[in-house]
């Protein structure tokens, strides 16, 4: 007998014991139950997270009109007004009636009496520094009412309107009868002030250079008229302002 | 029962392969711990494992040598843990009907461990040289080398006894 086949008889002798493989297949099948019993457990895992993604889906479906429907800026209007509301919704951006912070340190306030003719060389320095263009042309007691003529301004409101020149130069006439307020040279009538509207209410006016500049004019009953420039200027602050002036 | 065998992969029941390969896994791990009860806690270890990769399989040829390999791996993690822990390695040989039984069983596992699986996988199990380097993942070369001196060192222990054959 070879040493081989020696080997192989020694061998033979270990032997694993029946006890042993029915342990095992015990064992086996424990873990094809426990297999089982996973992956039920799976697949119901699997069909909750699909139940979720699913309900996920829709309500972002359902919440997606709501979402679109919601009310986008829209530009100012050319040459046509808006009331203050709706400015507010839609210009938010550019809303100095919004501003919280108000520096009062920049508020200028010039008055000139209703009969006074204003030169432009004759308004205060930084009146005249703050417009974008110098007035081509102040008139005074023309119908009785004052003609401001300005040019550069991109923003202004009258009276709670809201207007937005529409681009390249225009003006901005304030008073001269019953084409008070124009753009565009006059040949573009934006909001005529009667007469009988200035001589009966006050006029209040904004004029916006840009976002962080704002010049406020206010016409009284007796045609004065009070200048202030700054930025982040509110309505409160400019009444509180006139009436500060008037006192 | 578990498992219904894959007739078209012809790959073996579960209970075909305890019953056709539990030995072979038993005294591999037998001559590589040469401990009785240390191989069976290995046996029980790679069955389990077969167990829970038995969807893995593909075919007999597939589980004996995985089996092999898995057996090989078990061995040298338990021994490692043993040694790790100073746990003693005691010489449990099992005791054999035979004395000469003993004596050539005993040959053998006084060899290095990796001269004794070259031996038992070659004499006992009948693989290849090939197929002991790819389970063992080295070159046909090295399996050779180390079945040449494993043959030589037994030719010392057994003497005139030693057969080549």
């Amino acid at each position: 007998m070879t040493n081989n086949e020696l080997y192989r008889m020694a061998n033979s002798e270990i032997s694993v014991s029946e006890a042993m493989k029915t342990e095992i297949l015990r064992a086996a099948n424990s873990q094809y139950r426990n297999g089982r019993i996973l992956l039920r457990k799976k697949r119901l895992a699997a069909l909750m997270a699909a139940v979720l993604s699913l309900a996920l889906v829709c309500g972002i479906i359902w919440m997606m009109p709501q979402v679109t429907q919601l009310p986008l800026p829209k530009p100012s209007e050319s040459l046509s007004g808006t009331t203050l509301n709706e400015q507010n919704e839609n210009k938010v951006y550019f809303n100095p009636m919004q501003r919280d912070v108000f520096d009062q340190d920049k508020i200028k306030l010039f008055e000139v009496a209703g009969n006074e003719t204003l030169k432009f060389d004759s308004l205060p320095k930084d009146i005249q520094d703050f417009l974008p263009v110098p007035p081509q042309e102040y008139i005074s007691e023309t119908d009785g009412y004052h003609v401001l003529y300005s040019t550069g301004w991109r923003e202004f409101m009258i009276d709670g309107k809201f207007y937005h020149q529409k681009s390249g130069e225009s003006s901005l006439y304030i008073g001269g009868g019953k084409r008070a307020a124009e753009v565009d040279d006059g040949k573009n009538p934006l909001l005529t002030l009667k007469p009988s509207v200035i001589g009966e209410t006050q006029t209040s006016i904004y004029l916006m250079k840009d976002e962080e500049e704002l010049s406020a004019y206010r016409m009284t009953e007796a045609g004065a008229v009070y200048f202030i420039v700054g930025s982040h200027i509110s309505e409160r602050d400019f009444l509180s302002a006139v009436e500060q002036s008037m006192k | 029962m578990f498992l219904v065998s894959s007739v078209s992969n012809q790959k073996p029941l579960l209970e075909e392969i305890v019953e056709k390969y539990s030995d072979m896994v038993l005294r591999l791990a037998t001559i590589r711990t040469k401990n009785k009860h240390y191989a069976e806690d290995i046996y029980s270890d790679v069955f389990l494992r077969l167990i829970k990769n038995y969807d893995k399989l593909r075919d007999e040829n597939h589980v004996k040598a995985w089996l092999i390999r898995v057996t090989i791996n078990c061995t040298n993690t338990y021994m490692k843990k043993m040694s790790r822990d100073n746990l003693p390695l005691p010489d449990n040989i099992p005791s054999f009907s035979e004395p000469v039984f003993s004596e050539v069983y005993q040959a053998v596992a006084s060899l290095p461990d990796k001269y004794r699986t070259v031996i038992h996988m070659h004499f006992y199990d009948g693989l290849a040289v090939k197929e002991i380097s790819r389970l063992l993942a080295q070159t046909e070369s090295a399996t050779k080398m180390q079945l040449k001196r494993a043959k030589e060192k037994l030719k010392v222990i057994l003497g005139d006894d030693f057969n080549d054959k």
